[in-house]
């Protein structure tokens, strides 16, 4: 459905935020992993028609993205990473206008599109206060639900779940799977757990460039067996560091719990672990870096 | 830590690119004014543009400038650590709040005195090169500039700083800041207007931040040479003006300091509810359903309205429910009502409010302000959904883009709309509270509500457009900045078509009488055009919106052409051919039809005109002694033809062989020219200017008859300078408009001596000396007497007039002809006029007194004629005989100002005194003076004319103002004439300095400030002191002499001879030659009374006094020669200044010889005096009349 093709895009200052993405999303959720700064956002932004790349082509179905974004933008949702509100207006109000805004321009189906959808937010109670006064949560919801006014064929969420508590991420989770039956669902994020919940298929993007794609199942069950774990003292991790091909170390119980990347028995007390999406991710982001 | 701070500040500031494109501005302004003759602003008359003077004032205007960039300074340097979301982590550190708040705000002084400084660094700089003409710069003194500089531009940078802190302090936002200054502004303008008209000059010299008042009060009286001598006052007013506003500032700056709110800012009380709103309970979350299917969206026209609608509805409701917008509102509204409440003509009296009136008035107060709005509000909007990171969501929406900038610009408009209706709001209050029923609604929607909020919207589209492609708002403003400054001074460049600029429109001059005439048309194709180029502008707005993130513009760029398939390149087309035909007629009526020339050219054309024909300035010509006239007016069609005959007769002692027939004016077209017995020997077509050879020279005595045809009309319209005289209602033309003229005269050569310069004329000569005895056997101006037969007809509600006495008059066929016969000899020189006028006409002692006037301007017809009976009566009792059988008033446009005197018939503007409302107390009676001063040129102008030459004026004018004196005497009473001559006191004082030439004494002199305004001041004096019949007696005299003769004409020393045979001391002959023969200047000062209680109970009454005495001479220097005469001095019980003032109020008048220097003098009175002093009626010209009278104290 969405193609991108060798997209690159250079910012004035030089950053090359994007290099050479090419990238075959279809229909269903797809997520799209990678650390802050990876060039997720742009990525988003790009395809989401706010920024023209500098080279490179996107389509999605027969619109050609670059050529005619006002095509796409007809059939998109999308909720960006950060985004404000107008001052003195409440939820609703907002909502209908954005609702007028994607080309629902009878009143009758304007108020049914808002009704249904703060309902669905959770935001109904709340649909006669200022939007200002929202807190971050409440605010990521009413984005949440003007992504999905007019039925969008293409919807792209930028780290919809920063900021929502675990009740809300998981109705949200729900939502976008439900939806994402149907349609394109682009989710960025940099929570491997919400791409490992939700998504067919997933790319990891670092740097500007796509490390790996592919569906999470396939890639974890590639990585089984090359994934080993061990528990050590916080003062050995220089060491093992650079003796083995560390992919991620983290705390637990005082002790230090690190993962790394070995074709065979690493041997040094390393046990077999059962390799999970966040091991395929940070090995991928590991050898990204080495790499550079 | 302090001088860190503030260095930290200084230096991050000095790189903001307000600071600098404002500082280098500044510079650049001033460095080219100075070097560049041309670009000098501000230069007055004689003064250097490097003195005390001109620098202070360039310091003290620059002060308002730095208020706009100061606020953005402070701003920054308050608000940009909570902005930035900085300000938890700076406050958190150890730094000290006085270290933190202390340090920004010296920061911010620092930059502001940094920028004041630009003014003296660049005029230095200036001076230096080698370009600056050595007539305006003068030795640069180190002491002025460091006046400037330290008196006004260092201290006023810390008031404005300290003031621009609190506010920012206070208001946390840079809205705030900037409302308020917009606000303190309006108060200072309407404290400073209010002051001004209640006179109150040391209020409002205080009540001056900047110090303009103080300054102004202090010099504004000291003459060029004083100026360029290094005069820097340090007058008391004016240092305690200084020290209350840097005291003030001081106590400010402390204010904020204990106010600052350092601390993290709390919750205000509605933000504290919001969040208990939100922490109430939700709804339990209803169990997810699945959402299914919402409505589709749908993509045609009514979405796109309903789209553009929505965003139009969004930005009005942003703008309407924003504070600012009702402060702006209220800020524009106060403006136009104090303006409007306080306005008053220069005698200090009100008009009926009347569309006419209110709407010029409006466009002067407010239009400035109006534009600066627009400006400031496309930033706004432009950038509103990117400041509140919105536009993220709007713009990958499929809202399409054109909405977006169509719904700016609408909103745009609507703001500046709602401020238009609100300024149409207080005209009506004004027509309630002041007017005569009338609202003229109407008027105000046609001549107001409808061209100025079309060519607000012309300047809400640019700002949206300029803002779409600004890399930020600051940039837009700058541009936009930019982009009025061009509006307003493209033709001082001699870009002056308006199709240069956009949005330049031709003038619409707006007249009661006479609507906005044949002006509207042009103005209305102009708008026309601009309209379209907006539709331009809007479009590629459109094409080049940010959409996105998108914020380089040249891939915007790219996208152009793809973007202009379609529907966007229909309109371009739409517009286009809207724009070219447009322009093309525009160009076409403009330069085509009509000449376009700019003011350059026209001159040069001036100077081509004096090249080709000054050779035949002294060829002998006959001279017209009758004129038989028939002119037709078509004033519907502006358009007139009119044909005539002259008696001409060789009055020259020899043969006059060639005959020069020229017309003046150059819209009037010389048609034909029937001269029997002669051949046309040169016939210059561009510059109507004929010679025929006469087939026999003629003799002298012998007397011929030419016949002429001249057309006139305006076809199509004009970039400017549309036909002001040959209008639609109130048709106002002399006969140099209508008719040749015979033989050359200098009446249209270049006066200003650097034009002619520069365009290779020699010098003017200088009038003849008074020495000169044969100047005064020339026919002066080259207008003799004649006698006159002249036809006017015109349409059929319309009143022709024309000078002479009614002997016909027909209604036919649509058209009113009356024929007018002059038997009375009168001046070659008489006027032509028509409209739709009421008449209202007495017979006094055998003559027809009438006015003509506008049917709605009723209010001071009996007004106008009983002073035109006084004047009639007093002026033959006391000159002679009036030499005519009519004397009429006649009504015309606001396009002429004032009023002027021809033979028996006086033009008077609608806007001098026809529409002043004597309903309220006026002291001075405008109306009553106007008339009587105009209709005693019938003798003073018309009966006795004086020979070309120095003084002649005086003979004119100076007498009229004496003339006028007399009737106000009569019919206006004491205080009438004592506002009188005050203001011809102001008048001469401050145009002294401005004047460009050496002021020579009222005998030689010319200038408007000298003979009507000092002319009034000696005539009064010298019939104080020689008596009114003595003055009348010579002044009979000398009409008895010289009443209509032929030469010798008159001389202002044949005059001053008959008033010396008046003078019965050699102190009155010491008093005409003071006056007349001098200029004299006094210096009179009075301490406060001391008054003793006797034991009779009476008082003892001590008053010291300080008189001095001075001769200007030629070079404009003062010297004090020994006084020694006659002046009042009176003790009063109230301020003699004062309007409730009477003759009550007298205690004592004393008029006994006084002599230089202080001198005590002892009183002895029955009540306590009030107020004491030596000249206290103002009659002497005294530098400052302000100190005359002391009041006592208490």
């Amino acid at each position: 459905m969405l193609e991108l093709r060798n997209v690159t895009h250079v910012y004035p200052n030089g950053t090359r935020a994007l290099d050479d993405v090419s990238l075959s999303i279809p229909r269903g959720m797809y997520g799209l992993l990678g650390p802050n700064g990876a060039g997720k956002s742009t990525l988003m932004r790009t395809v989401a028609t706010l920024q023209t790349p500098t080279a490179g082509t996107i389509s999605f179905g027969d619109i050609d993205v670059v050529a005619r974004p006002e095509a796409l933008r007809r059939t998109l949702g999308y909720l960006p990473q950060d985004f404000g509100v107008y001052p003195r207006v409440t939820a609703a109000d907002m909502l209908d206008h954005m609702a007028v805004l994607k080309g629902v321009a009878s009143a009758p189906e304007r108020r049914e599109t808002v009704e249904r959808l703060l309902h669905q937010v959770n935001l109904w109670s709340f649909r006669n206060k200022a939007l200002a006064g929202f807190s971050g949560g409440m605010r990521q919801r009413f984005g949440i639900a003007q992504a999905l006014i007019g039925n969008p064929e293409l919807i792209i969420v930028d780290e919809p779940t920063a900021g929502l508590d675990p009740e809300e991420r998981n109705r949200f989770l729900n939502l976008l799977a439900e939806i994402g039956e149907k349609v394109v669902v682009i989710l960025s994020t940099h929570i491997v757990a919400d791409v490992a919940d939700l998504c067919p298929r997933m790319a990891v993007i670092a740097a500007g460039r796509v490390r790996l794609e592919g569906a999470p199942l396939d890639l974890v069950a590639a990585s089984h067996g090359r994934i080993w774990r061990k528990t050590i003292e916080r003062t050995a991790l220089a060491d093992h560091r650079d003796r083995f091909q560390l992919i991620s170390s983290r705390l637990f119980a005082g002790k230090t719990v690190i993962h790394i990347l070995a074709d065979a028995d690493p041997g040094h007390g390393f046990d077999r672990a059962e390799g999970d999406l966040e091991d395929v991710y940070f090995s991928t982001l590991a050898q990204s870096r080495r790499a550079a | 830590m302090l001088l860190k701070i503030a260095a930290f500040e200084l230096r991050y500031q000095l790189k903001s690119p307000v600071f600098i494109a404002v500082a280098s501005a500044l510079f650049l302004l001033r460095f080219a004014g100075m070097s560049v003759e041309s670009l000098a602003f501000g230069a007055a008359g004689n003064v250097m543009l490097n003195s005390a003077l001109a620098l202070t004032l360039a310091q003290i205007l620059t002060s308002p400038i730095f208020s706009f960039v100061g606020a953005a300074i402070v701003a920054g340097a308050v608000l940009r650590d909570d902005e930035t979301a900085f300000g938890p982590i700076v406050r958190a550190s150890r730094i000290r709040k006085a270290d933190y708040v202390f340090g920004r705000f010296l920061g911010a002084f620092a930059l502001g005195a940094l920028m004041m400084a630009m003014v003296p660094l660049g005029s230095w700089l200036g001076t230096l090169m080698p370009t600056a003409s050595p007539d305006l710069v003068g030795p640069n003194r180190f002491a002025a500039y460091a006046y400037a500089y330290g008196l006004f531009g260092l201290p006023n940078a810390f008031v404005i700083t300290a003031i621009l802190f609190a506010l920012a302090a206070w208001t946390r936002s840079t809205m705030g800041i900037y409302l308020g200054v917009i606000a303190l502004f309006a108060v200072y303008v309407g404290s400073q207007f209010f002051f001004a008209t209640r006179q109150l000059p040391s209020l409002r010299a205080l009540a001056d931040p900047f110090g303009l008042g103080a300054f102004s009060q202090a010099t504004d009286y000291a003459s060029a040479a004083e100026v360029n001598a290094g005069l820097m006052p340090l007058a008391a007013p004016l240092l305690w003006g200084r020290l209350l506003w840097i005291g003030l500032a001081l106590l400010l700056l402390a204010a904020t300091f204990v106010l600052f709110r350092f601390s993290e800012p709390g919750l205000s009380r509605r933000a504290a509810a919001r969040l208990r709103g939100e922490a109430a309970p939700a709804a339990p979350p209803r169990p997810l359903a699945p959402l299914g299917a919402l409505p589709a969206p749908r993509f045609d026209s009514r979405t796109a309205r309903a789209q553009l609608a929505a965003r139009a509805r969004l930005e009005a409701r942003h703008i309407f429910k924003s504070p600012s917008f009702f402060i702006l509102l209220l800020i524009v509204s106060a403006q136009v009502l104090l303006a409007l409440w306080f306005d008053e003509n220069m005698f200090g009296e009100a008009s009926y409010p009347r569309a006419a009136l209110i709407i010029p008035r409006i466009h002067e107060v407010v239009g400035g302000l109006l534009a600066i709005i627009a400006v400031f509000y496309s930033g706004d909007l432009v950038w509103r959904e990117r400041e509140r990171r919105v536009h993220e969501l709007v713009d990958a929406s499929p809202l399409p883009t054109w909405t977006l900038v169509v719904s700016k610009a609408l909103g745009l408009s609507l703001v500046l709309l709602a401020m238009l209706c609100a300024i149409v709001g207080v005209a009506g209050f004004m027509h309630l509270m002041r007017g005569d029923g009338t609202f003229e609604l109407g008027r105000y929607l046609l001549w107001y509500l409808l061209p100025a909020g079309f060519d607000a919207a012309l300047i809400a589209v640019l700002a949206v457009f300029v803002q779409a492609l600004s890399p930020n708002k600051y940039a837009g403003w700058a541009a936009m900045g930019l982009y009025l400054a061009a509006l307003a001074f493209a033709g001082k460049f001699g870009l002056e078509h308006h199709l240069f600029v956009y949005g330049s429109l031709p003038a619409v001059p707006i007249s009661d009488m006479n609507g906005l005439g044949i002006h509207w048309q042009a103005a209305w194709w102009f708008r026309l055009f601009w309209a379209a180029a907006a539709a331009l502008l809007l479009l590629a707005a459109h094409l080049l919106w940010p959409r996105g993130t998108a914020a380089a513009f040249r891939p915007r760029l790219r996208r152009v052409p793809a973007r202009l398939k379609g529907s966007a390149g229909l309109w371009a087309a739409a517009a286009t051919t809207v724009l070219i035909p447009a322009g093309v007629w525009i160009l076409y009526n403009t330069v085509v039809l009509n000449p376009y020339r700019t003011s350059a050219q026209s001159q040069a054309r001036l100077a081509e005109y004096e090249r080709r024909f000054s050779r035949y300035l002294g060829l002998s010509q006959p001279t017209v002694r009758h004129v038989e006239l028939d002119v037709a007016l078509h004033p519907e069609d502006i358009r007139l033809e009119a044909r005539g005959r002259y008696r001409i007769v060789n009055e020259t002692a020899g043969s006059i062989a060639q005959v020069h027939v020229r017309i003046l004016d150059e819209r009037s077209v010389l048609e034909a020219v029937d001269f029997p017995a002669a051949t046309l020997a040169h016939n210059d077509a561009e510059f109507g200017y004929r010679i025929y050879r006469l087939d026999r020279p003629m003799q002298p005595g012998e007397a011929r008859t030419v016949g002429f045809t001249v057309r006139r009309e305006q076809r199509g319209f004009r970039n400017s300078g549309a036909e002001e005289r040959l209008v639609a209602n109130g048709t106002d033309l002399h006969n140099y408009e209508l008719a040749p003229r015979i033989g050359m005269t200098r009446h249209t050569f270049i006066d200003d001596p650097d034009a002619r310069r520069d365009h290779g004329l020699p010098a003017a000569p200088s009038k003849p000396r008074l020495e000169d005895v044969s100047a005064t056997l020339r026919e002066p101006y080259a207008q003799g007497l004649i006698t006159a037969d002249i036809t006017v007809s015109t349409s059929a509600d319309q009143i022709p007039v024309a000078p002479g006495r009614k002997v016909f008059e027909r209604v036919a066929g649509g058209r009113r002809t009356i024929r007018y016969v002059s038997a009375a000899p009168m001046m070659d020189y008489f006027s032509v006029q028509s409209g739709r006028f009421a008449v209202r006409s007495i017979r006094h002692r055998g003559v027809e007194l009438a006015v003509y006037h506008h049917p709605a301007h009723h209010w001071n017809v009996e007004r106008m004629l009983a002073a035109m009976r006084a004047s009639l009566d007093r002026f033959s009792a006391a000159f002679g005989p009036y030499q005519f059988e009519q004397a009429r008033i006649v009504e015309s446009p606001a396009y002429r100002q004032g009023g002027q005197a021809f033979a028996n018939t006086i033009p008077y503007s609608e806007t001098f005194g026809f529409m002043v409302d004597y309903r309220r107390p006026n002291a001075l009676d405008g109306v009553t003076a106007a008339t009587a001063h105009e209709l005693s040129h019938q003798w003073w102008g018309h009966q006795v004319r004086g020979a070309e030459m120095e003084g002649d004026v005086m003979l004119g004018e100076t007498l009229a103002q004496y003339s006028a004196i007399m009737v106000m005497q009569q019919l206006s009473g004491d205080r009438a004439i004592r506002q009188f001559l005050d203001f011809q006191l102001d008048r001469y004082l401050s145009a002294r300095q401005t004047s460009t030439a050496a002021e020579l004494p009222l005998a030689r002199g010319g200038e408007p400030h000298v003979v009507y305004g000092k002319g009034a001041l000696a005539m009064y004096l010298l019939r104080l002191r020689l008596g009114e019949e003595a003055v009348n007696r010579a002044l009979r005299r000398f009409v008895a002499r010289y009443r209509l003769a032929g030469p010798p004409y008159p001389r202002s020393i044949d005059l001053i001879r008959l008033l010396r045979e008046e003078a019965r001391t050699p102190e009155q002959q010491g008093l005409i030659t003071d006056l007349f023969e001098r200029v004299t200047l006094y210096d009179l000062r009075a301490d406060p009374p001391a008054a003793v209680r006797r034991v009779d109970g009476r008082w003892d009454v001590t008053l010291t006094l300080e008189a001095r005495k001075f001769h200007v001479d030629a070079a404009g220097r003062e010297r004090e020669v020994p006084l020694a005469e006659p002046i009042e001095v009176g003790l009063f019980t109230a301020d003699p200044g004062s309007d409730d003032f009477g003759r009550a109020d007298v205690l004592a008048l004393q008029l006994r010889p006084r002599r230089s220097g202080r001198q005590v003098l002892r009183f002895v009175t029955n009540r306590r005096p009030t107020h004491a002093g030596i000249d206290p009626y103002k009659v002497y010209v005294d530098g400052n009349p302000a100190d005359n009278v002391s009041a006592a104290t208490p």
